[in-house]
């Protein structure tokens, strides 16, 4: 559950809701659009927006997979979005999705912000807990929100 | 001397050049320099900013090269990797 105590804005976006664990999904736009479904539904974002993240990756490339095995997929900020959202996806079997170097993807995250600045806190957090390899691994390895919830909870504060 | 000026580059510039840019900042400190500038761009408008380097992923290296012919340019592969981080910039700070 999003601690509503918390000042931290990752801890805060972080709700079993929008996060699944061990998903398998036949490639990496399964993947995405899966991400996609979890803000969806939260009506964080508009079906759009889904389409547009895989459409960014089918053109640009996987540049998002930002170190091995993780990857952060999101699109234009803008009117697709509804407010500064984050999903979090764990993938089994990790999947390809075109990296040379950091493929297979275990950890996904989707984000959404309307604007350029209104999500910058918390991409500070996610970056902090992508500098802690061993925060990393925990996350790659869970089975239940609370224990990864908490863990990262102690992290952060 | 001048201070050292990196343009980190992503789509929209406002997702992993973010992260890459707290990260480059990072490896600067550790570096001893702590006089520098780190700004992020979206391909689109990186152009003729004369930066010290341009940063991106390796992914988008040839495309932000085509994009600015005879800058210096270097992909990074892993953002999280605080050695090749450190590796990336070193050649562009003045002693």
């Amino acid at each position: 559950m999003g601690d509503i105590h918390t000042t931290n804005k990752l801890l805060h976006m972080l709700t079993p809701e929008t996060t699944a664990f061990a998903q398998k999904v036949s490639d990496w736009r399964e993947a995405i659009r899966l991400a996609g479904q979890l803000l969806l539904k939260e009506q964080s974002i508009s079906a759009e927006y889904i389409d547009e993240c895989v459409q960014v990756a089918e053109e640009v490339g996987a540049y998002f997979v930002v170190r091995p095995g993780v990857a952060i997929s999101h699109a234009r900020p803008g009117e697709n979005v509804k407010r500064v959202c984050l999903s979090t996806v764990t993938l089994d079997p990790p999947v390809c999705f075109g990296h040379p170097d950091n493929d297979p993807v275990t950890l996904l995250f989707m984000f959404g912000t309307r604007d350029n600045d209104g999500h910058i806190d918390l991409l500070r957090d996610l970056s902090k807990v992508l500098s802690n390899d061993e925060m990393v691994e925990r996350i790659m390895k869970a089975t239940e929100f609370k224990p990864m919830y908490d863990d990262l909870h102690q992290m952060l504060s | 001397m001048s201070s050292p000026y990196f343009v980190v580059v992503c789509t929209f510039g406002a997702g992993s050049s973010l992260m890459l840019r707290l990260n480059v900042e990072a490896a600067l400190k550790e570096l001893g320099c702590n006089d520098f500038k780190v700004e992020v761009s979206d391909m689109g408008s990186c152009k003729n900013k004369n930066p010290s380097a341009y940063l991106c992923s390796t992914v988008l290296l040839s495309n932000l090269e085509s994009q600015n012919p005879g800058a210096p340019v270097v992909g990074i592969k892993d953002f999280y990797n605080k050695q090749s981080l450190q590796d990336a910039v070193k050649p562009f700070l003045s002693l």
